[in-house]
């Protein structure tokens, strides 16, 4: 069976040979060069604090590779990029196996092995091809509106076609020249062969063929591994590397603060802590293939702030204020504009735009790569640089975003290590300055006197817990800045507490002993002032002995159960959110909301419940049990849920550019046809009753907690 | 150029406090705990306007002082934390209270170094006397400039300011080192300071200092039981006019009457009495509020 082969190489002179060999070295060498230098500028983050262990690094990349990554949730993608994958897979091994027969002393390349290995091959280039005809489709036919038109995606394109159609072409000019007896298994080759012979061609003119595609087939290959590594083509190499490094950490958790990098006495001159200077070089931008985008283009909005007028030496933003792991999401991003598709600041035409973000992080790391720093060298360059500033400030952290990501790039947390920076420099808005100078004395974040923080309970005579004694409640009900301060927020607390008692809850309140959880702090930057409350809070609940601590705020209940305690550790007490814990009374027939009030009821999904911890099924059950109560879902419901524009200290903060996020979503809510929206935080409450969209249009003329449905409809 | 700022914590007197029956405490209502203290406004802003020279102008030094206890000399902390380039604590003399008393103690620390400008707060929450910046001034003998709303210009030799007047009128001033000035709370906006900031500036102690008050021959005006002060006699005025120092929408308000016959103007005849003005900690003006009340028989 050793003739059933073909001659490698077969046609092609040896200075062609030579040429290719030395062309792929060269090419490999300088695209492996391109990444060693942003691999430099990776190494210059700080340390990731993150552990992932080999084992879960292969079960990722399994995970993906497999089909049940978050790529599928574009099926039509997922198929074009798995074509593409598998089919550029198999052609480079197939390449590989030639080489190897070749150039060293192997001899495998023969019989069944020969045979199979063309036909696989051969249906590897279909699948490569189709994958591309697929995105071709998608990019200019179908023109999906969240890809970004770009010149380096149409040449990728380009020039992957011709080297998939190249080789298809050499291949039936060879097998038409030598018209091998069992050149059939090389199907695409063999039908080609026979239309280029039917068509006229001869031997001759087959060989001349062959070695002119073979000649641009090499030529467009050398082209493409020397692209390997840049701009857009980066991401086909860089990309899986986040999708393995994914930790397991909730999406509403936090990364904690790397260590400390206050920057001395003065802002940004550099102290004790401060990051160590790093020298750059400073010129005029190499002209190379993957020079820096402007703001503007690697933006994909124009903005012309110059961010840093009239703050001495500040520079938030820097390649050093981020992870190593940040600035190679930033390399890995596929720019693909799910994240920005799914964005509520986006929707709402505000500055943030997250795939923005991610390309502006890629533009810095392309400017550190290359040795050019900002502003002529006078200032390290930085993410403001590219990103406007108020993008990082209308961020909600609803995680959208990261859940839409298909290689698992974690969005927000860059957002969240720059609004920490600029909290650190003293630049954090004024608004949000405001609630965290409240934090500290007051204990939350509106400036509302902490006797007053058992106010809307007067009357209601609670029982607050007394850590001296020795008997504990069942239950500690946590109230949270909201519940306790905000009326919107006061009437859920004494729902919640109708209920309790109508079902007989052992329970107690903090009274004026309770304070902020933090959330506020870390959603806005301040991050060791939540460590103070979390400490405080934690020690406070532990001398109460408290085994469950039930709260009707999703952002209290995601600050304990994911941010008080580290990854691994466990909590003194079990935290359950209210629509958990009335889900459960229902179901044990404690209560009976069964009191008859017809109402139409969408319900709004609140993120910090929902997207960050999961819980979408009991609000619903919940309301599947009040009375009268016919709800309606929301066309963007559980997971690919609207925020409602509170998040993410975005309370604390105004909206300066674009539509208030909860208008869009109650406009939103109105298409449902309902009467009342029903959600389960009272932020989210609170920012619709503020919504100047409520009352305009639509049905809708109340926003309502679960708790509040269930409590005006008990039976005793 | 070397800037002092003097800086004081108080306790925030525009919540509303209790005194604790028998411990000779002050506390929040409805057991809300200790008062909120605070750096006091005006002092905060004294000390973003001696950062703005600092940040603005080259070769300025920024120092903080204040006349406190240990335990309250977290405005010093903050000071540090906001970029000061030294912060002392002056402890203060035993037995002496009151704004005098405290002028006095700055005034012999400043004395010491050359400072080609002082900036204080123009008022304080918890007393509001407005004193101790005209008093150090006085002790220190250089030119002051109270109540400065605005830093106009920044020079090396001096600064242009400006200070708010009755019914809106601005007064430009050209202050020319060395001298005081007194800012309102208003004169300049904080800037937010993180708590790594805090916390890194709480890894060292606040260096203290004792003062000599000139060897102890200083004379310290007596505060307050000695002073005295009776209202201005009742006048008649053919038409009655808002109170000048009501905001314009309210004094509008007042001439078309919406704030009632007691609001409109000065005019009201007042009973004339006697008042004692004190000063002090909260804890010693709540103690001596409980036995006024106690003494006429109000608790």
């Amino acid at each position: 069976m050793e003739h059933v082969t073909r001659e490698i190489l077969w046609n092609v002179r040896p200075w062609m040979e030579a040429a290719l060999y030395a062309g792929t070295a060269v090419a490999v060498a300088w695209s492996l060069w391109r990444l060693y230098r942003r691999v430099r500028v990776w190494r210059r983050g700080r340390p990731a604090n993150s552990q992932v262990s080999w084992r879960d690094m292969v079960a990722n990349v399994a995970r993906w590779i497999g089909g049940r990554g978050k790529m599928n949730r574009d099926r039509y993608a997922a198929v074009m990029h798995a074509l593409i994958l598998w089919g550029f897979i198999i052609l480079f091994i197939g390449t590989t196996l030639v080489f190897l027969e070749h150039d060293t002393p192997l001899h495998f390349f023969y019989g069944p092995f020969y045979l199979g290995a063309s036909l696989v091959i051969d249906l590897g280039g279909v699948a490569f091809l189709l994958g591309l005809g697929m995105a071709v489709h998608r990019r200019y036919v179908r023109r999906q509106a969240r890809l970004r038109a770009s010149h380096w995606v149409d040449s990728m394109l380009v020039l992957m076609i011709l080297i998939g159609v190249s080789g298809f072409v050499l291949e039936a000019g060879r097998i038409g020249a030598e018209q091998p007896a069992h050149g059939i298994y090389s199907i695409v080759g063999y039908g080609l062969a026979l239309g280029l012979r039917s068509a006229g061609l001869g031997t001759a003119a087959l060989e001349s063929l062959h070695r002119v595609t073979w000649a641009a087939h090499a030529a467009l290959s050398i082209g493409f591994f020397a692209l390997a590594t840049v701009y857009f083509f980066r991401h086909a190499v860089v990309s899986i590397l986040p999708v393995a490094l994914k930790t397991s950490r909730p999406t509403g958790t936090f990364r904690p603060d790397p260590e400390p990098s206050v920057s001395g006495e003065r802002p940004g001159a550099g102290g004790e802590g401060a990051p160590a200077p790093v020298p750059r070089s400073v010129g005029a931008a190499v002209a190379s293939f993957d020079a820096a985008p402007t703001a503007g283009d690697a933006y994909g909005k124009e903005h012309t702030d110059d961010v840093f007028a009239g703050i001495a030496n500040a520079r938030p933003g820097t390649v050093e204020d981020f992870r190593w792991k940040d600035l190679l999401d930033a390399d890995a991003c596929t720019q693909c504009g799910r994240c920005t598709e799914v964005c509520p600041a986006t929707a709402a035409g505000k500055a943030l735009d997250p795939r923005g973000v991610m390309l502006g992080l890629a533009a810095l790391v392309d400017r550190e790569a290359r040795g050019t720093s900002g502003n002529g060298g006078r200032q390290p360059a930085s993410l403001l640089d590219f990103v406007p500033r108020q993008a990082i400030w209308d961020c909600t952290t609803c995680g959208a975003c990261v859940d839409a990501c298909p290689v698992d790039i974690e969005v927000y947390d860059k957002i969240i290590d720059v609004r920490r920076r600029l909290v650190d420099e003293g630049q954090a808005p004024e608004t949000a300055a405001d609630g965290l100078e409240s934090l500290p004395s007051r204990h939350n974040p509106w400036f509302r006197p902490p006797h007053e923080r058992a106010a809307w309970a007067d009357g209601l005579r609670l029982p607050v817990v007394d850590e001296s004694s020795e008997r504990t409640p069942e239950y500690v009900y946590w109230i949270g800045c909201a519940g306790a301060y905000e009326p919107d927020g006061q009437s859920v607390s004494q729902a919640v507490v109708r209920i309790l008692r109508a079902a007989g809850v052992d329970f107690a309140v903090l009274g004026c002993n309770e304070k902020c959880t933090g959330d506020p702090a870390r959603r806005i930057g301040d991050e060791v002032l939540f460590d103070d409350f979390r400490r405080n809070n934690l020690d406070k609940l532990r001398r109460t002995g408290a085994k469950k601590v039930v709260t009707h705020c999703p952002h209290c209940f995601n600050s304990f159960r994911n941010e008080y305690v580290a990854e691994g550790e466990e909590l003194p007490f079990e935290v359950i959110h209210h629509s958990q814990l009335i889900r459960e009374l229902i179901e044990d027939g404690r209560i009976h909301a069964s009191r008859l009030k017809e109402e139409r009821i969408t319900y709004h999904d609140p993120c910090y419940l929902g997207r960050h911890n999961g819980e979408y099924d009991a609000p619903r059950a919940v309301l599947g049990n009040v009375a009268g109560a016919q709800t309606i879902e929301m066309e963007r419901n559980q997971r690919d849920s609207f925020c409602c524009g509170g998040g993410g200290g975005r309370m604390w903060l105004e909206d300066r550019q674009g539509e208030r996020i909860e208008n869009v979503r109650l406009r939103q809510a109105q298409e449902t046809g309902a009467q009342t929206v029903a959600t389960a935080c009272p932020f989210c409450k609170v920012m619709f009753r503020g919504s100047s969209t409520l009352g305009e249009g639509g049905e809708i003329n109340d926003i309502k907690d679960i708790a509040e449905l269930v409590a005006e409809r008990l039976d005793r | 150029m070397k800037i002092a700022v003097c800086i004081k914590e108080v306790v925030d007197s525009r919540m509303p406090l209790q005194v604790l029956r028998g411990k000779d405490q002050v506390s929040q209502p409805n057991g809300g705990g200790d008062p909120v203290r605070l750096i006091n406004p005006a002092d905060r802003s004294a000390l973003e306007v001696g950062m703005g020279i600092r940040e603005r102008l080259p070769g300025v030094r920024l120092h903080g002082f204040s006349t406190c206890e240990e335990s309250r000399d977290g405005p010093l902390f903050f000071a540090r934390a906001r970029g000061a380039d030294a912060v002392e604590r002056i402890v203060p003399p035993r037995e002496q209270r009151g704004p005098p008393a405290t002028a006095i103690t700055l005034a012999s620390r400043l004395r010491e170094e050359n400072f080609d400008l002082v900036v204080c707060g123009d008022r304080t929450l918890d007393n509001s006397a407005a004193m101790v910046g005209p008093l150090v001034a006085e002790l220190l003998e250089i030119p002051s400039v109270t109540s400065v709303s605005k830093i106009r210009e920044r020079h090396p030799d001096h600064l242009v300011v400006e200070r708010r007047l009755e019914r809106g009128y601005r007064q430009a001033v050209d202050v020319y080192f060395p001298a005081l000035i007194t800012t309102t709370e208003d004169a300049a906006r904080p800037p937010y300071v993180s708590h790594k900031r805090l916390h890194h500036a709480r890894r060292e102690p606040i260096p203290a200092s004792e003062v000599d008050w000139n060897g102890g021959s200083q004379r310290v005006p007596q505060w307050p039981e000695d002073e005295r002060m009776k209202p201005p006699r009742a006048r008649v005025k053919n038409k009655s006019a808002p109170d000048s120092s009501r905001a314009a929408s309210d004094r509008l308000k007042m001439m078309m009457g919406d704030l009632g016959s007691d609001d409109a103007g000065g005019s009201s005849a007042k009973k004339e009495e006697e008042t004692s003005i004190l000063d002090g900690d909260p804890e010693y003006l709540g103690e001596q509020l409980y036995r006024f009340l106690r003494h006429h028989g109000f608790v």
